[in-house]
């Protein structure tokens, strides 16, 4: 002991040999060795820790369940063995110290630092030990801040690290073929060993150390930490411990119950868990069970639940199961994501089931001569190719089951078959299942119909499909389109019989009966959006009156005589008029059907009442197919044809509609047909002025100008022509009168009428610019070349850069505006005038 | 009317499967568009009788749920014409006769057993008239208690045949304004099968509506649905009321061994008396609604 000590010390010696509880006396003497303590820097330094150590060591033998110095002592040896100036076991002996001397006294934190320590070092047994003696020397307030420090433990650093490899190897997307390769490998050829070799003392240990703590910790946990740690326990891999306090925790929620089995009350995270654990604990029974429940409590989830049933029976060489399962799941699912996901786990573990085998068999020879690998490997070969042949099929079943009334659907299975059988039967598998109501595209549930009858009238079994036809009439459709579809078909199958017409007849005869009140009926269904049938309004169907009188028309052989035959077309066309349905086309058709019967005033009728139903557009087609005909009629007085003209310009002209044919056809008929010139030309110019105003139909007027001024001219000579010329002229826009002027000037100047000719021309230069018009300057030019002189010439040119100067603004606004012309001209007209008379024009030399 | 004759069309079923029972069940009553084609009218309105009158049948139909229980028979192609044959021979013998003609057109049967579009038809043995439930429920129990009867009973399914061809007789409607054909039920199988059928429909009325079940009913129902089983095959519907008014003289003229004709052997038109029609009973038949349910009889 004097080897440590020296003069400065005997000094505090004495003074605790007189007084050893003099607290003040041991904390000077320790900060005075503490002040000395050996700088590893400087030699004459004397004191070490282990002296200062020394010196705790006596000062706590006196003060032996003072908390404050085993503080400051414990702190200041932590500080040193966290320098690593000494062992852990040291330090832990140091602890053990304190708390076995100081009992109760000890301070709290001295338990957290004592914690820490052995966290810090993942000392698992002495981890559980400062726990254990924690726990129960310290309030209760302070046990959740121990709670605390274990729980984030082993959340934090000791589940990860301990089962990290595991949890590793689970993540890894590993490739789903080689996941099954190595699951039928180990479940047909592993041994036990190879299989349990992970197992050992280790990780068992460790697995029930943290399920001990969970298991504890569940008990005073809050409710909202229940799940996190259901999830940690399941993750310790201490599968016994996990599932009896998974069991008791679900006890609590569900009351009374014995037997566990899925709720929602749990997520299904946890519920997957404890069917895992079933699996590995290898409780068969219970595993069935819960995963039949787990799949109906968490329908969204099945998918999961399938794909680790499969895999669970897999494991269980229960293969026979596996398959029955995917083929019952691909069956049932309705969603394309799991319909893939479930199809290439089958048809992945096939391949990897036939490849595994083949394999084995290559590398084991004894394996070859028990005959069960050829039967299995026969097996799954047939299985394999039935799910890839078949994929289409298996695709198509669950288009069907997503949507059964999808005809498209059905249509592309019917196309998957080749046997006509095999078609008959998917037809008839559509037809039980479609609900018409639900179909959504016009027409197509009676075309399916049609195709099922086909196949049997293409066979020649037409009993079948006049059966077939005829049930899919009684089919309550919503749309007329699918009775049009199956009327049609039949009709025009049994057309091709040889005695089919008349049973053709038959079928457009009952299709077409009306009913008492076609229009209310008819009102009925369109306010009734597909509740009522569609058969309400068959008889109102367009497509099978026209039927029915293109069959007429064709067949009279049929009938027992002509009159006979006329009068059933001629009824059948008043019964389609009486329901007004009848087109244009088919009102032309019969009143040229009546034509050719000879009655052609009742053709004229059918022609009328015709136009007296159509919108004006289509009115003015039958007025010129009408009249046409009418204008070559001898049967009718030309003051008729006059009023039946007259009367369709009036109301068509009012109706704004082009009615140029009818004015070319009532002028012809004048001139051709009753020798009137005259008033040929005046019905020309009537239509030329009032059919259609401003752009509308100007092409149509120019045309009767254009044969107006013709027909006058070579008819009547230049003073007429020139009259109409005027009238065209001032009638028509500036962007077409020019080749009227160019006409009339050249019609004046043929005439000898030289200054008049230049008159016109003079005027039309001033209607445009002379850029824009620059046919009337070039024929000015020539014009001026032939009949003018210099003087004249002069003139031209002047007037045409007057126009160019002071003409632009006004002329290109006014070519704009092909309405406009009369204002605009005249204005310009004016302008130009007055420029003329006050302007100097300048001279112009010129070399002709 | 389709002719049943030997054309071009295939016989041979085999390579096609038949048209399955569920589809022709499923769609076998076409939509009801009577009841549309009604004018929307207050009743003070004074409209045409014939809108009124369709009117208030309607609303009587509507105010029951109704039941039909019958057998059902599909004839064959080779029984499509014999009964054509029955048919044709009436047709001419109703020719021979000048009392059975109005004014110059004679009596002419249609066959039942082609539709108006010439469509293959079942007959039928009816069992019952139109039933009228009060509610769909009583329907719905009528049905499972003939079921459950059907299914303990001891009627195996069976072979439904009719008297001769010979016996064809006529018959006429409850408003005497159509004429029918028909063929007798055998009487054997009258006293088996149909009395035990008979029974058991009874005793399902009984239990099930026996507001409606009454002991008149019972025998109105015994005569015409049991005693006076039959199975029409064809109708005239164009007999003017002259003609009904003396049915028995009609019968009479149309019995087939009451025309000369048919004693020559060796006319093509005579009625091949050993082609007697038989059809296998496997189900009795229940039309509800639009819909026609089966009830099968247990095999043995």
């Amino acid at each position: 002991m004097e080897a440590f000590l020296n003069e400065d010390d005997i000094a505090f010696e004495y003074e605790l040999q007189k007084d050893p509880q003099n607290l003040t006396a041991w904390k000077r003497y320790l900060d005075h060795w503490k002040s000395q303590l050996r700088d590893p820097n400087n030699k004459n330094s004397k004191r070490t820790e282990d002296l200062i150590e020394w010196l705790y060591e006596r000062l706590l033998l006196q003060f032996v369940d003072d908390g404050e110095l085993w503080m400051e002592y414990i702190t200041w040896q932590n500080d040193r063995f966290m320098a690593n100036k000494f062992k852990y076991s040291k330090m832990t002996l140091i602890f053990q110290k304190c708390l076995d001397t100081c009992q109760e006294k000890t301070p709290t934190d001295i338990y957290f630092m004592f914690l820490d320590f052995a966290l810090e070092q993942y000392d698992l047994k002495l981890i559980r030990e400062v726990f254990d003696i924690s726990i129960t020397r310290l309030k209760i307030q302070d046990q959740g801040t121990l709670w605390g420090k274990i729980i984030e433990f082993i959340y934090e650093k000791f589940l990860p690290l301990t089962f990290a490899d595991e949890e590793d190897e689970n993540d890894v997307e590993q490739d789903q073929y080689d996941e099954l390769q190595l699951l039928i490998y180990k479940t047909l050829f592993a041994t036990d060993n190879e299989i349990t070799s992970k197992n050992n003392e280790e990780t068992d240990f460790a697995n029930v150390w943290a399920s001990h703590f969970l298991r504890r910790y569940i008990l005073v946990c809050p409710p909202s930490a229940v799940e996190q740690v259901l999830q940690a326990l399941y993750n310790t891999k201490d599968y016994n411990t996990a599932i009896e306090i998974y069991k008791q925790s679900m006890r609590e929620t569900k009351g009374t119950s014995t037997s566990y089995l899925p709720t929602k009350g749990s997520s299904f995270d946890i519920n997957l868990n404890y069917l895992k654990m079933l699996e590995s604990l290898k409780l068969e029974k219970e595993y069935e069970l819960f995963a039949e429940e787990l799949e109906k409590q968490f329908p969204t989830e099945c998918l999961t639940v399938t794909i680790l049933k499969a895999k669970h029976y897999i494991k269980q060489a229960k293969f026979d199961q596996f398959e029955e399962l995917l083929q019952k799941s691909l069956k049932a699912t309705s969603s394309v994501h799991d319909f893939t996901i479930l199809y290439n786990l089958h048809l992945n573990f096939e391949q990897a089931f036939l490849e595994t085998i083949i394999n084995e068999l290559k590398d084991n020879k004894t394996l070859q001569t028990d005959p069960k690998w050829e039967e299995l490997l026969s097996s799954h070969f047939q299985i394999a190719q039935d799910l890839t042949v078949n994929y289409k099929l298996k695709m198509n079943n669950l288009k069907l089951r997503q949507n059964p009334n999808m005809i498209s659907t059905w249509n592309e299975r019917v196309a998957l078959f080749e046997a006509k059988s095999k078609k008959v039967e998917v037809y008839t598998e559509a037809i039980m299942k479609i609900d018409p109501l639900k179909v959504i595209t016009r027409g197509v549930f009676g075309k399916l119909w049609v195709s099922y009858a086909q196949i049997y009238w293409d066979s020649k079994n037409y009993d079948s499909a006049r059966q077939i036809y005829e049930s899919a009439l009684k089919v309550p459709f919503p749309y007329i389109e699918d009775l049009e579809e199956i009327w049609t078909t039949w009709i025009n199958n049994e057309l091709e019989l040889d005695d089919g017409v008349q049973r053709c007849l038959l079928l457009l005869d009952t299709a077409l009966i009306a009913p008492d009140h076609p229009d209310v009926i008819i009102d009925k269904f369109r306010a009734s959006h597909g509740k009522v049938p569609a058969q309400t309004i068959v008889f109102n169907s367009l497509k099978l009156w026209s039927l029915k009188i293109d069959l007429l028309e064709m067949v009279n052989s049929t009938f027992e005589n002509e009159k006979i035959w006329k009068d059933k077309i001629i009824e059948t066309y008043e019964s389609a008029i009486k329901l007004k349905i009848l087109s244009p086309m088919m009102f032309i058709n019969y009143a040229h059907f009546l034509k050719n019967c000879g009655r052609t005033l009742d053709s004229y009728q059918v022609y009328e009442r015709a136009v007296a139903i159509f919108t004006p557009e289509t009115q003015n087609e039958i007025w010129n197919i009408y009249l046409s005909e009418v204008v070559e009629s001898s049967i009718i007085s030309k003051e008729h044809i006059r009023e039946l003209f007259d009367q369709s310009l009036r109301h068509l002209i009012q109706a704004g509609v082009d009615c140029k044919a009818l004015f070319i056809l009532y002028s012809k008929y004048e001139a051709e047909k009753n020798g009137l010139i005259k008033k040929s030309v005046d019905i020309l110019l009537d239509g030329a002025k009032n059919n259609g105003e401003g752009r509308t139909y100007l092409n149509s007027r120019l045309t009767l100008w254009d044969m107006c001024i013709s027909e006058a001219e070579s008819n009547f000579g230049i003073s007429v022509a020139r009259e109409l010329y005027e009238q065209a002229i001032t009638a028509l826009p500036n962007s077409k009168v020019i080749p009227y002027i160019l006409k009339f000037a050249h019609l004046e100047a043929k005439s000898k009428e030289v200054t008049r000719a230049r008159e016109i021309m003079e005027y039309g230069a001033k209607l445009l610019p002379p850029v824009e018009n620059t046919d009337l300057w070039e024929h000015w030019d020539k014009f001026e070349l032939e009949y003018g002189n210099k003087e004249t010439y002069k003139n031209m040119l002047r007037l045409k850069r007057q126009l160019e100067n002071e003409m632009k603004i006004d002329t290109e606004e006014a070519s704009h505006n092909d309405g406009n012309v009369q204002f605009v001209t005249a204005a310009a007209s004016a302008k130009q005038q007055k420029t003329m008379t006050t302007s100097n024009p300048e001279e112009i030399e010129l070399d002709l | 009317m389709i002719e049943e004759r030997q054309d071009n069309e295939n016989t041979n079923d085999d390579q096609l499967p038949p048209i399955p029972d569920s589809i022709l069940n499923k769609y076998h009553i076409e939509p009801n568009l009577a009841k549309y084609d009604i004018e929307q009218t207050s009743p003070s309105q004074n409209k045409s009788t014939k809108v009124m009158y369709l009117r208030s049948s309607q609303r009587k139909l509507d105010q029951f749920w109704q039941a039909f229980i019958y057998l059902e028979c599909k004839p064959t192609r080779g029984d499509r014409q014999f009964l054509s044959q029955i048919i044709s021979t009436t047709n001419n013998n109703a020719k021979l006769h000048t009392s059975m003609t109005n004014n110059g057109t004679a009596l002419k049967f249609s066959p039942l057993y082609r539709s108006k579009l010439g469509s293959p038809q079942n007959l039928h043995v009816t069992l019952t008239p139109n039933i009228p439930f009060a509610s769909e429920a009583l329907r719905d129990s009528m049905l499972q208690v003939l079921s459950d009867k059907i299914n303990k009973c001891k009627i195996r399914p069976f072979v439904l045949e009719f008297e001769s061809a010979r016996a064809c007789k006529l018959l006429r409607s409850v408003v005497n304004d159509k004429l029918f054909l028909a063929l007798d039920v055998k009487e054997e199988i009258k006293r088996n099968q149909l009395m035990e059928i008979h029974e058991i429909i009874d005793e399902t009325l009984k239990k099930v509506i026996p507001e409606y079940y009454s002991q008149s009913w019972k025998n109105r129902a015994k005569d015409f649905y049991l005693n006076n089983a039959h199975m029409s095959l064809a109708e005239s519907n164009t007999v003017p009321s002259r003609m009904v008014k003396d049915f028995k003289k009609l019968q009479d003229l149309l019995s087939y061994n009451n025309n000369p004709k048919n004693c020559n052997d060796g006319d093509k038109e005579t009625i091949q008396e050993e082609n007697n029609l038989s059809f296998q009973i496997r189900t009795l038949k229940v039309d509800i609604d639009r819909q026609t349910l089966t009830i099968p009889f247990i095999p043995l």
